[in-house]
């Protein structure tokens, strides 16, 4: 019943996609990176999606519990993907061992892609869902003043 | 209430017997309990809707659509009032003027 | 007299445009759970149990009682859509249905409260009587 509630919900949608791309960017910003600071390869980002709980206080009044702990979206955690990195034959490399193996990033080109394309339509929709809560809203205050 | 038809036509036999299925009729409320109930219903809507807006102001609460409402049907309910009011002046007053 | 002033389908069009706004507050947390592993959509359910309540008139015990619509105001309620496909993630939303449920919520709101200032509107043309 509060078009205002849905406003926060899809705020926090844009913010955890947006969050979710800034993770994106970085695997493929490091798609080739063999060398960190924590030693090794780089290894692949995941932005861990949960639902986000309001508690009863957040929302006003009594008319809003329907909604209890459903407040959007969040970002619980920035996890690290814990596949094994990719072996790949490359003896020229500086950082290839023995065998001539080096260790890349668990990075898969396109999946990230995909990420990239399903969270900025999931951005795109909340913008769209944002955009028809201030609608109704305005609308809601026409009521009173052209009657 | 019965009125026995001989005493208002002579040599008739019978009775009129009022057709409401109630026999007391004085419990029904009186215009001006009918028009005083109303008008405090009216002060009530007025009071609710104020505290509504107070409230949204106070950011006690979120729902839009109740204090939009509430203010439209408070305003409504209002110049219902203040029309009744003023037909019964009018009223008032015609019969005043009338020359008995 | 209050009561003639916001009887009849009035109430049903207030309840209709609350439950309006909380469905697309159930939308809106759809769409922003639409890459959430594991979550189930939600939905409101209103005209559902008004179709319910309206199927049972009121009792008549005498032929000459009017059989009066039913006092059919429902409470909308909020609650996961079990019918819904999953994905393989566990995620059971479509963005596509969400988009165009978000579409016709608006329209329907939209609707409700121009019908709802539609009677605020001949309301005041009555009470004025066409003057101020």
């Amino acid at each position: 019943m509060s078009l205002f509630n849905s406003l926060r919900i899809s705020a926090s949608g844009l913010t955890a996609e947006r969050l979710r791309l800034d993770v994106i960017a970085d695997n493929l910003a490091n798609v080739n990176t063999t060398r960190t600071a924590a030693g090794g390869p780089y290894r692949r980002k995941v932005a861990v999606l949960e639902e986000r709980p309001v508690g009863f206080a957040d929302l006003l009044g009594i008319q809003n519990a329907l909604m209890t702990g459903r407040g959007g979206v969040r970002v619980a955690a920035i996890a690290e993907d814990t596949s094994p990195p990719q072996r790949v034959y490359n003896p020229g490399h500086p950082d290839a061992d023995a065998d001539g193996y080096v260790l890349m990033p668990n990075v898969n080109v396109v999946t990230e892609m995909v990420n990239m394309i399903t969270a900025t339509r999931a951005y795109e929709a909340n913008v769209t869902a944002m955009n028809a809560a201030k609608q109704m809203a305005l609308r809601t205050l026409d009521i009173g003043r052209n009657a | 209430m019965d009125i026995r038809l001989n005493t208002v036509l002579p040599g008739t036999t019978g009775t009129l017997t009022s057709a409401s299925p109630s026999e007391n009729r004085d419990d029904a409320p009186s215009f001006a309990e009918t028009l005083k109930g109303a008008f405090e219903k009216i002060n009530q809507m007025q009071l609710d809707s104020a505290e509504l807006a107070r409230q949204f102001a106070a950011g006690e609460t979120d729902d839009l659509v109740r204090v939009v409402t509430a203010a439209e049907e408070a305003s409504i309910a209002l110049q219902l009032a203040v029309q009744v009011r003023n037909k019964v002046i009018e009223a008032y007053q015609e019969i005043m003027r009338m020359q008995v | 007299m209050t009561d003639k002033l916001f009887g009849g389908y009035y109430p049903l069009l207030k309840q209709a445009l609350h439950a309006s706004a909380l469905r697309h507050e159930a939308i809106a947390h759809n769409i922003a759970n639409v890459n959430t592993p594991g979550y189930r959509r939600i939905d409101v359910s209103f005209e559902e149990f008004l179709k319910a309540a309206q199927a049972t008139p009121m009792r008549t015990t005498d032929p000459r009682h009017y059989a009066a619509p039913p006092s059919s105001l429902a409470n909308p309620q909020v609650a996961p859509d079990e019918d819904a496909p999953m994905r393989p993630d566990g995620n059971t939303v479509d963005i596509d249905y969400e988009m165009a449920q978000l579409a016709e919520n608006q329209i329907r709101f939209q609707a409700l409260s121009q019908l709802i200032t539609g009677r605020y509107q001949s309301l005041k043309l009555v009470i004025t009587g066409g003057g101020r």
